[in-house]
């Protein structure tokens, strides 16, 4: 879709010229004080690795203390505050900054063609205070960590003696950081594109992330008066949300959940996005209805808007209001819907490559497709009132967190890996992992479904002795899928080590960033694209043995 | 606090054997039931849903393996041809897997909510208890003012429960009756049911209440019918003459017993072993002696001394208990040596 100089230049950059990104400045300060949206990129994902094996550990302590009713490694206190710290790790450091962030920040401007984001010094500054943020998590650990669940309903978080304060604080910064990337990228995405490159000839990646970005600009403020109006109520003791000074602990609720919801689609939309960049190209194929797939992300990311009550059936919330909620949550299904079925469709009469990437789309969607289908027994009222905070919702949302946004995070690691660091992996490994995954994945979380529909409750310490036996297989399932990353770790680390070097373009993509060189340089391009077309145009491709990877036709 | 756990772990798993509470086959979902009819409009939808989901996914499922291995192209070369097919749009389709979603959506949603409603409204002539959360256990007020730790229905009756909470956020879950209501501090919040089927039926705390959270249970009592129901009311409520016997009765039904052991061991608060007549120490202001007029002070204001080395968790007691009840706890807790 490029320029043919364009392609010309990373050709000859590919091969003869050594300077990229990683190696166009040396030492420590010029990683900390870098404007390189890739260097930052770089950071984030090392930020967000290192907590998602801080998250995992607190996962499978949680785990393993359930495998018997009562004490079986810790404490009920200890218990608490590990599934807390679980949840706020994992939401606020992992999933939430994950695709966006991490993989959207290195990719998003060699996507449109640009030398950056449009405000690297914003960028810059997101990136400390995810940092700043994060510290003060770890600081509210060191000091008696919290228990109050990543949700800090209100009394409890008022009137718990944990360090409530300190961590909902980070949790406050973190808001900023999401913000700012948010902010970054609409603009980027509205002003950077280059010559050509239309809403409609914009790779789907950019439209998720545009789509992610609306919503982290106008529902994170939420979350920051929120939490400022929780720490002003604990510290001073103005009533807000505590009644025994005058407050109402359901409004903190509906505060949360205005955020944390819309914040579930900040979560998985820029999935959607990482899977219709992978489909197509390891289809060889035009994504099926692509207008449909990108504008079904806006209409999901309006729609995130007005669902929150969802979780407040059983709050006392009155039927009108549950009803209104139950209606909109119910109509998120369509365009979730008209996306599986495209990228399905798209499979349809073309030449699939199974490579690690597109075995962990095949991953994502079976795990999407359970976790969309089991929130339509949730956005149903009635059979709400028995599942609501059982371990039903428990299975859900790891179904949509972890198997959805997740596993598209790996999968859009692998896909993207060579042009980040310039080096394969090892496909075999790719693959076990995705295995391991898959298998890990579903066994820890479908006996959950079971336990839910039973009557376990969630964050319980101790239970029946009845619900034993699924709890057991519920964590032999979460060490499969800790060994599955653990897979994952090794093959990157591998490919670091001894990877072979990366073509400009392994899987034949059609989209610019693979018009760069692996690693792409400084610079990223000598001058703009020009674009003549969308970025399927998989047939102005062709395979070139002595590279590994594709080059464009010779006219 | 083990030798709590253990009590009310106990008090649970030794409910009539021949009820079972939870379903032995791994392919039946939903747990016993209070009453088959009045459970019938959440079970059929969750069946419905759940049957539907798992054609819908062995469905996809399948389709994504059969393309995988039927358009599965071989090892990347020169000669590498485009797929067969270029088909990129197809607004039939598409109509196709967005409308017949939508009705059935709008079905699903019309289910529910006529269900939701019915679940919602109680009917006139419903026997009321009141329901209070604190932490960490339940109780429930009957008519006649007689509290309990366990829920006593006859079966037959519709009964209304209207709950609150003198501490935090928590929420009555009885999966028999597959309902859920939380108990909001500063205002009332309902639910009703009827039961059918006697037996005994666990209830839990469902929304995250702290330490003790997961212990915070207690038992639905469905009786055989009203009269068997009325003399087990009448009967409980005559408390025994012994005081010590009655402050025994209320230690275990009043909640004291999750907190304060019998053993010496600390809980969430002190243990009432050797406590009488002894000095204790507080997180602030002088020690004061174990006495009556202490014990009932800590009842009906526990926040005015907190013990030292404790938290402030004790909801009060004002008006919960009378003087004779709370006469009886103090020759319980003095019988403690």
């Amino acid at each position: 879709m490029a320029a043919s100089t364009t392609t010309a230049d990373a050709l000859t950059q590919q091969i003869g010229g050594d300077d990229n990104y990683l190696t166009h400045e040396r030492g420590i300060a010029s990683w900390l004080f870098t404007l390189d949206h890739k260097r930052i990129g770089v950071m984030y994902l090392v930020g967000v690795l290192v907590s998602f094996l801080l998250g995992g550990f607190f996962a499978l302590a949680v785990r393993t203390e359930l495998l018997t009713p009562g004490h079986t490694v810790m404490s009920a206190d200890t218990y608490n505050k590990m599934f807390t710290l679980h949840g706020a790790v994992m939401v606020f450091l992992v999933v939430i900054p994950g695709i966006p962030a991490a993989l959207g920040n290195i990719i998003l401007p060699l996507q449109l063609g640009a030398k950056d984001v449009a405000f690297p010094r914003l960028n810059l500054m997101s990136f400390y205070l995810y940092c700043i943020g994060a510290l003060f998590l770890i600081i509210s650990m060191g000091i008696s960590a919290v228990d109050t669940g990543w949700t800090f309903y209100t009394p409890y978080s008022t009137t718990t003696q944990t360090a409530v304060v300190p961590a909902t604080f980070g949790a406050f910064i973190l808001g900023f950081s999401s913000i700012f990337t948010g902010l970054n990228f609409i603009v980027t995405v509205h002003k950077l594109r280059p010559p050509g490159m239309t809403w409609f000839r914009m790779p789907l990646f950019p439209w998720a992330l545009y789509a992610t970005a609306v919503i982290q600009l106008l529902a994170t403020p939420v979350l920051g008066i929120t939490l400022l109006m929780l720490i002003v109520e604990r510290v001073v003791g103005i009533g807000i949300f505590d009644p025994a000074l005058g407050g109402d602990p359901v409004l903190f609720q509906h505060f949360f959940w205005f955020y944390s919801h819309p914040a579930v689609y900040i979560m998985i939309v820029p999935a959607f996005g990482v899977i219709s960049e992978i489909v197509p190209t390891f289809s060889r194929k035009r994504l099926f209805g692509a207008k449909f797939v990108a504008l079904s992300s806006v209409a999901i990311a309006l729609l995130s808007f007005l669902v929150w009550g969802h979780h407040l059936f059983t709050s006392g919330q009155s039927v009108l209001a549950s009803t209104i909620f139950s209606a909109i949550s119910f109509l998120i299904a369509i365009p979730t819907a008209i996306k599986i079925f495209n990228w399905l469709t798209t499979m349809y009469n073309s030449k699939i490559h199974l490579d690690t990437p597109l075995l962990y789309v095949f991953v994502f969607l079976w795990v999407f497709v359970i976790g969309g289908l089991t929130g339509m027994f949730l956005a149903m009222m009635s059979v709400d009132l028995h599942l609501h905070d059982t371990y039903f919702v428990v299975a859900h949302f790891h179904y949509v967190m972890m198997g959805g946004a997740v596993t598209a995070f790996v999968g859009g690691l692998y896909y993207w890996w060579p042009k980040i660091s310039g080096r394969m992996y090892d496909e075999k490994l790719g693959k076990i992992s995705a295995v391991l995954v898959f298998l890990g994945l579903n066994i820890t979380f479908l006996p959950q479904f079971l336990l839910g529909s039973r009557g376990m409750p969630r964050r319980y310490y101790n239970y029946l002795p009845e619900f034993q036996g699924l709890h057991q297989l519920s964590t032999l399932g979460s060490f499969i899928l800790g060994l599955g990353f653990v897979v994952v770790a090794v093959a990157l680390f591998k490919s670091l080590k001894s990877g072979a070097k990366a073509p400009a373009n392994p899987w034949g993509g059609g989209s610019l960033e693979w018009t760069c060189a692996s690693p792409p340089p400084y610079y990223n391009f000598k001058e703009a694209p020009v674009v003549d077309g969308d970025p399927f145009e998989y047939d102005k491709l062709t395979y070139d043995e002595k590279i590994g990877g594709y080059v464009p036709k010779s006219a | 606090m083990n030798a709590a756990v253990q009590h009310l772990l106990s008090s649970i798993s030794l409910l009539a054997p021949e009820q079972p509470k939870l379903p032995d086959s791994p392919w039946f979902m939903m747990p016993a039931s209070v009453s088959d009819a009045n459970v019938s409009n959440v079970d059929d939808a969750y069946n419905a849903l759940v049957y539907g989901s798992v054609v819908i996914t062995v469905v996809i499922a399948a389709v994504m393996v059969y393309f995988a291995k039927r358009y599965r192209a071989g090892a990347r070369s020169k000669n590498e041809l485009p797929p067969p097919g270029t088909l990129d749009h197809h607004t039939g389709l598409e109509l196709a897997w967005s409308v017949p979603p939508l009705l059935v959506v709008i079905v699903l949603f019309v289910w529910g909510f006529k269900s939701f409603v019915q679940m919602r409204t109680a009917p006139k002539d419903s026997y009321e208890v009141k329901v209070q959360g604190q932490k960490w256990n339940w109780i429930f007020t009957y008519p006649n003012g007689y509290n309990d730790n366990q829920l006593h229905v006859p079966a037959g009756r519709n009964v209304k429960l209207t709950i609150s909470s003198v501490d935090v956020v928590h929420s009555l879950f009885l999966p028999a009756a597959r309902l859920k209501m939380d108990a909001v501090p500063g205002r009332y919040t309902s639910l009703w049911f009827r039961a059918d089927n006697p037996g005994n039926y666990p209830i839990f705390c469902a929304e995250y209440c702290g330490t003790d959270h997961s212990n915070m249970v207690a038992e639905l009592v469905v009786h055989k019918d009203e009269e068997e129901f009325d003399s087990w009311l009448e009967a409980t409520n005559k408390p025994p003459d012994d005081p010590v016997e009655h402050g025994k009765l209320l230690y275990g039904k009043q909640g004291c017993q999750a907190c304060h052991s019998l053993t010496g061991a600390a809980g969430v608060g002190p243990s009432f072993k050797g406590i009488w007549d002894t000095l204790q120490e507080h997180e602030s202001g002088p020690a004061s002696k174990v006495d009556e007029n202490y014990v009932k002070q800590s009842i009906l204001e526990p926040q005015a001394h907190i013990a030292k080395g404790f938290g402030p968790s004790m909801p009060t007691y004002k008006g919960k208990l009378s003087d004779a009840q709370i006469d009886a706890l103090i020759a319980f807790i003095k019988a403690q040596k």
